[in-house]
């Protein structure tokens, strides 16, 4: 799929804008396990790495956490630095795990990587601004395991989504 | 929803969800950290020995395990607490002398305050 330039720009603004929707909306789902939250975002940035669209994905994952942060009244503070570096790491985990397994690999299982990366890097951070011991310990297991199961739900979606025969560009009438 | 390669990012996770009960606690670096009054002390755990803290508070460390031998305080509170071992977070305070004694990793590792 070839996006030209002007056409990549819109899809870069629309499904921003639907992904940090899709975040702002998250708040309102309750799981019974606290500091848990699905991650409905990451399945666009999946459907747009499964159609290799690396660049829209990237762009899409970082507007998001922009766009997210301004709403939610945390932009640019403590949070936002480990949200956005949670999302930076979860996407290069994603993308170099595509490239590398390509069509061996499901996007089940991408978006439980993604969602490991992205939790381990804000408690690496988090240990490194308040603890300075960064330690490998049995808390990164609790995480491992609390984010698999949100990892598996967010991959089912992006998986659906996938399968539709969405037509992302309409051909310009001439 | 699967397919073979998965296996290999599934087996990847579970190792590292694993991983922290396999490994073998690494406590050579630990340093004895003694606060008393002010001045910080270092001492290295495995050498062991017996001395003084200001002439009054004796102070042995054996077999990796550090205790307050004899003190000169009233209720002898700290000569009470007994041994410290490394794996459990603990402190030796003794409040009338002024002396902290605990567990760090590295040198650098005691924390003086954390804000936000």
């Amino acid at each position: 799929m070839k996006v030209e330039y002007g056409t990549r720009v819109y899809i870069i603004a629309v499904f921003s804008a639907l992904a940090s929707l899709l975040q702002l909306l998250e708040i309102f789902i309750i799981l019974p396990i606290p500091f848990v939250k699905i991650g409905l975002a990451n399945a666009i940035v999946l459907f747009f790495i499964a159609r290799k669209q690396y660049l829209i994905a990237f762009a899409v994952n970082i507007f998001r956490v922009f766009i997210g942060g301004f709403f939610s009244a945390k932009l640019f503070s403590l949070p936002f630095i480990f949200s956005l570096s949670g999302a930076t790491l979860s996407y290069f985990v994603m993308v170099i795990l595509f490239i590398i397994l390509g069509r061996f690999v499901s996007l089940v299982a991408l978006s439980v990587s993604g969602a490991i990366a992205f939790n381990i890097a804000q408690y690496f951070l988090f240990v490194y601004f308040f603890d300075r011991s960064v330690d490998y310990n049995i808390t990164v297991t609790v995480i491992i395991l609390l984010s698999v199961i949100p990892g598996i739900l967010t991959g089912i979606i992006a998986e659906i989504l996938n399968r539709q025969d969405i037509e992302l560009i309409k051909k310009p009438r001439i | 929803m699967f397919k073979f390669g998965d296996l290999l990012i599934y087996a990847a996770v579970l190792s590292a969800a694993l991983f922290p009960f396999l490994r073998e606690k690494d406590t050579e670096n630990n340093k004895i950290h003694i606060l008393y009054d002010g001045h910080k002390e270092y001492f290295d755990a495995g050498k062991d020995t017996v001395f003084f803290i200001q002439g009054s508070i004796e102070v042995e460390i054996k077999d990796r395990k550090v205790r307050i031998k004899d003190s000169n305080c009233r209720d002898k509170y700290c000569v009470k607490h007994g041994w410290l071992k490394e794996d459990q977070n603990g402190k030796i305070i003794c409040m009338p002398n002024k002396v902290i004694i605990e567990f760090v990793k590295r040198e650098d590792d005691v924390i003086d305050a954390v804000t936000e």
